[in-house]
């Protein structure tokens, strides 16, 4: 078992796929971030919006001036190319981590599995010697040339990206997934529309087909992949799938990400190749030198027990994290305790209508606020079905009506939530004071119990 | 071989399910035809109610100009019946306010440009004092038609006070006039729009955002919300911080017709609800996509029972002005209010998620 462990950290492994890995990744966040701008998301997500949704424990994190914002996302693009080309590395690296990690904290409506594996993906990034060949920093003579790396360096890659599969996975297995075909037969026929196939997507049947082999796709995959016979099948069926729910829903750049990260698990030749290729395309020299420097791989100077042992915590952490829901009682659908950095994606169709009432103290006179007046539709729709971003927002209220003038003593919601076309329910007890409840990673208690 | 199982294990499923989904029928004419709805939608209603509204605005135009030509009691009158026709026949217009009606560049959507309310007299006042017709500022509650409404209704219903102010100032004639000119551009200009903007509409028939169906509920459910907030909300003092009703600002104040347009707003949230037409033609709604889809049927008994329930407390409301009402009879607004209120999650959330509809622009991890 040991040993097992020290072949998959340490073993000697060309540098090759992680070299390819670091131009791809580069490249995916160059287009994500150059996309954001083009759609002015910038300005949608953050400047044009008058409250933002904290993560818990971060809520300190504001957002920028709008020219700090834009100045933010151009560093990220140029941060992006200096991964690309291997130059000034480490800072780049860094740089976009730090620039990504901080926009993805400033608003939680924005939360997406994917910028999640973004982020984590740029962190480890930041350890490993990516640039240590086919590099910019290693013509500069920055760093020096290498052609073997441990094995730790690339396959931490394919365990997160496995990771993400296998949770998805997992999260299928439930009744409303596999017996309903929920939400698919909600989503494909909103889609009849599609070119070729669209006219199966009225079929409940097709929902379910869906269904079972997107379950088993997720499954299964990372195993596929690892297995040297079937990763091209595997990796074909990676991009269809891929190319299918992307052409689908609304999900962005997530196919992109997926469809190019995945290549990560191909053999070490072909990476060569690629690279080769890439040499030839801008005419620079790529020549394998047969393992030179093969005895002495590691590329730190930190103890290898040290390293074993940081590295087995953080899977550890990956792997028990998403199941942290295990702890929570009742429905997380419902409730959303432990649903986030789970990898659930495209689980449940979900959709609440959250009024919320403002009781001024002298008066006793209560008011209904037009969630319009602060929240942009997006923010609303999710704000409107998560309990925790309830409570923000009663918080957020009470302080807007103090700034003006308006001191306020009780706020209450009445949140109705349709879940996978249930007829809507009340979330929790319109009468609750949301002043008075504290948000913490302890059950919520509060909460109406979702009524199968 | 693992491939092999891996087939076996999908085939082996799915003949299971099929099993199990026979009962429900496979019939793809259960599927809802979204081009359909927007062709129903497009050709009862949406074309339909500019067409009406173009009309009677060319009728209040006219008499408008008569009115300039001759100041007299009796072609004051002609302009407010048509006034009141006219901003009738707009209701319906106002829930399409996309597509042409949309806004683009410095200018606003066709609603916020022409139907703005409550208006500003003070403005307006300042405008004809400064002889000001040019509308070159952003003052949108200075024009549109509940500045026309200002402008030949008196409060107390004292006409001849109105005629002596016209009398008085030929400014006030030409504001008036600047105002019909204003709001008519901009009305001929969508209705032309829509003209060349149907088969675009029509054949658009995805889910996405700015697809033809998402902005026609998106557009459907600011319309019906509007009624609520806007026109009983506001005017009942049920925001958050109001101390005080405030009945002036109801729409159409100055007529008091505020009743009757609420009512037709109420009545073209049904038609589009039904899909009914503009002359009654039986025609696809949203209601019609609900019994296609899974859920639906049960969302249109709740959604029906309250539309019900609201009807009946509408039809309670007081005669004569809502200004009136809301001092006097509070209660019986309040409860057109609740009602509404009480309606708005069947729109809101419940139609849109059992119909698969995008609201916003942002990526999502589909929940």
């Amino acid at each position: 078992m040991l040993n097992r462990l020290n072949k998959l950290f340490f073993e000697p492994h060309s540098i090759a796929p992680l070299l390819v890995f670091r131009i791809i990744f580069g490249l995916a966040t160059f287009i994500s971030t150059a996309r954001f701008l083009y759609l002015d998301w910038v300005d949608l997500h953050f400047i044009s919006t008058q409250v933002q949704f904290k993560y818990f424990g971060f809520e300190w994190v504001k957002v920028a001036p709008a020219a700090v914002m834009y100045a933010i996302h151009y560093l990220m693009l140029a941060a992006s190319l200096g991964v690309i080309l291997g130059a000034f590395y480490r800072l780049s690296a860094i740089t976009f981590f730090l620039l990504f990690t901080y926009c993805e904290l400033i608003d939680i409506t924005y939360y997406l599995n994917h910028y999640y594996f973004v982020s984590l993906v740029a962190f480890l990034l930041i350890w490993v010697p990516a640039n240590a060949n086919f590099s910019i920093d290693v013509w500069l003579k920055k760093t020096q040339k290498r052609w073997v790396v441990p094995a730790s360096t690339i396959n931490l890659f394919k365990f997160q990206l496995i990771l993400v599969y296998f949770f998805a996975g997992i999260a299928k297995i439930n009744s409303a997934w596999l017996f309903d075909a929920m939400p698919l037969k909600i989503w494909l026929p909103a889609n009849s529309h599609f070119p070729l196939i669209g006219f199966l997507f009225n079929y409940p049947i097709t929902a379910y087909v869906f269904s079972w082999a997107g379950m088993l796709f997720d499954i299964s995959i990372g195993a596929f992949l690892l297995y040297p016979k079937t990763r091209f099948l595997a990796w074909l069926v990676v991009v269809f799938f891929h190319a299918i729910t992307g052409a689908l829903f609304q999900i962005g750049v997530f196919p992109i990400v997926m469809i190019s990260c995945t290549l990560i698990f191909f053999s070490t030749s072909f990476h060569e190749q690629v690279l080769q290729r890439l040499a030839k395309l801008f005419s620079i020299s790529f020549r394998s030198e047969p393992n030179p420097d093969a005895a002495n791989s590691a590329v730190s100077k930190i103890p290898s027990s040290m390293i074993s042992f940081l590295l087995v915590v953080w899977m550890l952490f990956h792997v028990l994290f998403p199941l942290r829901y295990l702890a929570y009682p009742g429905n997380m659908y419902w409730t959303e305790e432990a649903y986030r950095f789970g990898w659930r994606v495209m689980l449940m169709e979900k959709a609440g209508t959250a009024t919320f009432y403002v009781r001024e103290k002298t008066s006793q006179r209560e008011g209904v606020v037009d969630n319009a007046d602060f929240l942009n539709p997006h923010q609303e729709k999710q704000m409107a079905m998560q309990p925790d971003l309830i409570l923000q927002y009663a918080q957020f209220l009470q302080q807007h009506y103090h700034s003006k003038g308006v001191e306020v003593d009780k706020i209450r919601a009445e949140v109705y939530v349709t879940l996978n076309a249930k007829p809507s329910k009340l979330l929790f007890n319109p009468q609750l004071n949301l002043l008075e409840i504290v948000d913490s990673w302890a059950p919520k208690t509060w909460l109406n119990r979702f009524e199968e | 071989m693992k491939n092999k199982t891996f087939l076996s294990l999908i085939v082996g499923l799915l003949f299971l399910v099929s099993c199990k989904e026979k009962d429900k029928g496979m019939d793809a004419a259960l599927a809802f035809d979204r081009g359909a709805l927007l062709t129903s939608m497009s050709s009862n209603l949406i074309m339909p109610a500019y067409d009406s509204a173009v009309f009677y605005f060319s009728q209040l135009h006219s008499s408008v100009n008569q009115f300039k030509q001759d100041t007299s009691l009796e072609n004051l009158q002609l302009v407010q019946q048509n006034w009141k026709q006219f901003a009738r026949s707009w209701q319906l217009a106002a829930a399409f306010n996309f597509g042409p009606a949309a806004e683009s560049g410095i200018k606003k959507s066709l609603s916020e440009e022409i139907a703005s309310f409550p208006v500003s007299s003070t403005k307006i006042e300042s405008f004809i004092m400064a002889k000001d017709t040019s509308f070159a500022n952003f003052d949108r509650d200075s024009r549109g038609i509940f500045a026309i409404e200002y402008l030949v209704f008196d409060l107390n219903q004292n006409n001849p006070n109105i005629f002596q102010k016209f009398a008085s100032d030929p400014w006030r004639m030409h504001y008036l006039l600047a105002c019909v000119h204003q709001v008519g551009l901009n009305l001929n200009l969508v209705q032309t729009g829509w003209k060349s903007y149907q088969a675009a509409f029509v054949s658009n028939v995805g889910t996405d955002i700015g697809s033809s169906t998402s902005l026609l509920y998106n557009d459907f459910l600011k319309y019906y919300e509007g009624l609520k907030n806007f026109k009983f909300g506001i005017p009942l003092g049920r925001r958050p911080g109001q101390t005080t009703t405030l009945p002036a600002n109801v729409e159409a104040y100055y007529s008091g017709y505020s009743t009757e347009l609420a009512k037709e707003h109420w009545r073209c949230v049904q038609l589009i609800w039904n899909g009914t037409g503009l002359k009654g033609e039986q025609g696809i709604g949203f209601k019609a996509y609900l019994e296609k889809v899974e859920g639906g049927n049960a969302l249109i008994t709740l959604t029906q029972n309250q539309v019900a329930a609201t009807q009946a407390k509408i039809d309670a409301l007081p005669a004569g002005k809502l200004s009136e009402a809301i001092q006097n009879d509070f209660a019986k607004v309040d409860d057109v209010h609740t009602e509404l209120q009480k309606l708005t999650r069947f729109f809101k959330s419940d139609l849109s998620s059992l119909i698969g509809i995008a609201v916003t622009y942002s990526s999502g991890d589909g929940d």
